[in-house]
């Protein structure tokens, strides 16, 4: 795959006082300017060999990560390349699954594509904005209203209550309003089943509990894009079933697009777009 | 709405349903103690200090006059003087020595010193109930008032007889000759409450004073007694060309070293007790440190949900600085209630004459200074937030990819 993006320069640390680099935060059209379209268009092309079948006319993609390259300095001194040109496209409210071998390069694809990892080369826009030239700052400042996560350990604060859980991802993005975040707080603990629990610290929780608490503060902010990574990963299998089961039809009602990192076959088979990971490469599925 | 990374590291502390933490709980503990160990000792020589002072200047006066050491003979011209002055509230001839005295055959070596019974005011403040049992006014020539511990020393009680001798009687008497003592009845006891005085000084009329040290009518200083006791140094350097060739000092200069050894145990003790806020502090940075590393995954999952590396700064700095206060008023307050009951805690502690014994009150005098409180606060709050911030590097290094990853 050719990287149309490739004559940019790699993203490096920032050093611009505001923040930005050249580019942050423009529409790639306008970034690029008109001859770079025919380019975006072939990265887009190149898109399609990976996303067989996807529907273009949604618009903008909400994520899109274009041959993403990531090498981490190896024990010997050298370089250990862990992402070799991975890319991906993920439409609005589209639920995309991502399996893979161990060390396939999984879990620092969804590092790379939430910018928590910098990337030796390639492109990342989330919703037509280019994020890998941002400075550190202004990307966590996109991410934390753009982006949900789930991890497969729950990573509750364990100070805090499931309501206070739920809360704090508002909170650190600057979207909490007294009333209306505990209202929106309440609602999604209820929808996830946990109406009883709502003051309850995690270690009065169960495994599952506390999953979807991460979920649904996970959805507190209304993001465009959630990241799961083994979310049922923790789980037994019934319990595990349930959670992803939940766990799409809030995607699906809340309007949420999905990238969900997962071994289990079962669960890449019931999102939109089941892609597969192979040393540091997505393969067209 | 303040930040929400105040909202963490009070979270943190406090967390919901538990009021506290066993952490924020232990080491706002060690801080409070650390601080009342601070403040308490310095309050404590605080009151030493103004104690001793004040019982310094109600023995000395305020101003003293002086002939280097020699007797002074033209002094009542000085006296009418200084005493017409509005600033003195009293002045007095004074002569003063050592001298030996027994009561059955038991011989105590007490400082001899003057009162003026035929001026209305002593520099002696008789009026605060310095005489226990007997009556001044009783006091002649022929008569002493023992300090209240000198007298229980030497067994002796009102109404019995001692005999004085001064060195003045080893001079006049002849080869082969036995000086003979003066004998004097005891007409009162004084309780000053200042152990130096109460065990070491008995007072003879002026006239006896003269007689013993063969003065003639010659005095050793002249003491004032001042309005305000704190002009004492502008009232000495307004009078000491007017009393020239005679030489003036204050009471301070008089206890100069005396009143320094005490501050110098005030620094010692305190630079000491410091010692007990780092070492707390160095707990919490421990303590900290390790939640930091027990708490990756947390601040992974904060740094993925958008926090800057300075909020994790500012979460575990703020858990450091709201223990330094917290503690630090804690402490404050503990020293005040420890205080409150001090008496009861020497006295079951050390005793109540034992105090006395070696500290010259029998009761522990305290004196809170807004400086050294304040100086208490800001040392232990500043220590405890520098504990934060060592911990607080390490987790703001943390990266969330890496993080997360630990899992």
């Amino acid at each position: 795959m050719n990287n149309p993006a490739d004559d940019n320069s790699a993203p490096k640390e920032q050093d611009s006082a505001c923040g930005y680099q050249n580019g942050g935060g423009i529409p790639r059209e306008d970034m690029y300017g008109a001859g770079a379209k025919v380019q975006i268009e072939n990265a887009v092309n190149a898109d399609k060999e990976i996303g067989a079948g996807e529907d273009l006319s949604k618009g903008t993609p909400v994520l899109e990560a274009i041959d993403i390259t990531k090498s981490f300095p190896s024990p010997d001194g050298g370089k250990l390349e862990v992402l070799r040109g991975a890319s991906i496209k993920i439409h609005r409210a589209q639920s995309v699954s991502l399996m893979g071998e161990s060390g396939a390069g999984k879990t620092t694809f969804m590092n790379a594509v939430s910018a928590l990892e910098r990337i030796d080369g390639g492109s990342i826009f989330w919703d037509g904005e280019r994020i890998d030239k941002l400075f550190s700052g202004a990307q966590a400042a996109r991410r934390a209203r753009f982006m949900g996560f789930v991890f497969q350990s729950y990573c509750l604060v364990p100070e805090l209550d499931a309501l206070e859980n739920v809360m704090l991802s508002a909170r650190i993005a600057g979207l909490y309003k007294p009333f209306k975040t505990r209202k929106a707080a309440r609602d999604l603990l209820e929808k996830v089943g946990l109406k009883d629990r709502l003051k309850y610290l995690p270690s009065k929780l169960s495994g599952g509990e506390k999953q979807r608490v991460a979920i649904a503060r996970a959805l507190i902010n209304s993001p465009s894009l959630l990241l799961a990574d083994e979310p049922t990963g923790n789980l037994d299998e019934t319990t595990g079933e349930e959670i992803m089961d939940m766990f799409l039809r809030l995607c699906s009602s809340e309007g949420a697009s999905l990238l969900l990192i997962t071994h289990n076959p079962d669960f890449a088979k019931r999102t939109d777009k089941a892609l597969k990971m192979s040393k540091g490469i997505i393969l067209p599925s | 709405m303040f930040p929400w990374w105040i909202y963490v590291a009070f979270k943190q502390m406090f967390p919901s349903r538990r009021g506290v933490s066993f952490f924020a709980a232990v080491s706002i503990l060690g801080v409070a103690l650390g601080v009342l160990g601070l403040f308490g000792t310095q309050s404590v020589m605080n009151g030493f200090h103004a104690k001793i002072s004040q019982k310094l200047r109600d023995t000395t006066g305020d101003v003293i006059i002086k002939q280097g050491g020699r007797p002074i003979s033209e002094w009542k011209g000085v006296l009418e003087k200084l005493s017409a002055y509005p600033e003195v509230v009293a002045a007095e001839p004074c002569a003063k020595g050592p001298v030996m005295m027994t009561f059955n055959r038991v011989p105590v070596f007490p400082i001899l010193r003057s009162y003026d019974t035929i001026r209305d005011k002593s520099v002696l403040p008789m009026e605060k109930g310095f005489i226990r049992l007997g009556k001044l006014d009783e006091l002649d020539d022929d008569s002493v008032i023992l300090g209240q511990r000198l007298a229980y020393a030497m067994r002796a009680n009102v109404g019995d007889t001692v005999e004085v001798y001064s060195p003045a009687m080893l001079d006049n008497v002849g080869k082969d000759e036995i000086p003979m003592a003066a004998r004097l009845k005891v007409v009162a006891l004084l309780r000053t409450d200042f152990s130096s005085v109460d065990s070491n000084v008995a007072l003879v009329s002026l006239r006896r004073m003269q007689e013993l040290y063969s003065l003639g009518d010659s005095i050793h200083e002249i003491c004032l007694r001042l309005k305000d006791p704190s002009m004492d140094e502008d009232f000495a350097i307004r009078i000491s060309k007017e009393v020239s060739p005679l030489s003036v000092s204050t009471w301070l200069d008089a206890n100069e070293s005396f009143l320094s050894v005490i501050k110098m145990e005030k620094t010692m003790m305190s630079i000491i007790i410091l010692l007990i806020i780092i070492v707390a502090s160095f707990s919490i940075c421990i303590s900290l440190y390790t939640s930091v590393l027990r708490k990756t995954r947390e601040t992974g999952l904060m740094c993925a949900m958008g926090a800057r590396p300075w909020h994790i700064i500012c979460i575990y700095c703020l858990q450091g600085l709201l223990i330094g206060v917290v503690g630090s008023l804690a402490g404050l307050a503990l020293t005040v209630l420890v205080m409150h009951f001090r008496e009861s805690l020497v006295e079951i502690m050390v005793g109540r004459e034992r105090l006395a014994e070696f500290y010259y009150f029998s009761s522990l005098p305290v004196k809170y200074e807004f400086a050294d409180a304040w100086r208490a606060c800001v040392f232990a709050t500043g220590l405890c937030t520098l504990a934060g911030f060592i911990p607080a590097l390490r987790a703001a290094a943390m990266r969330a990819s890496e993080a997360m990853r630990n899992e």
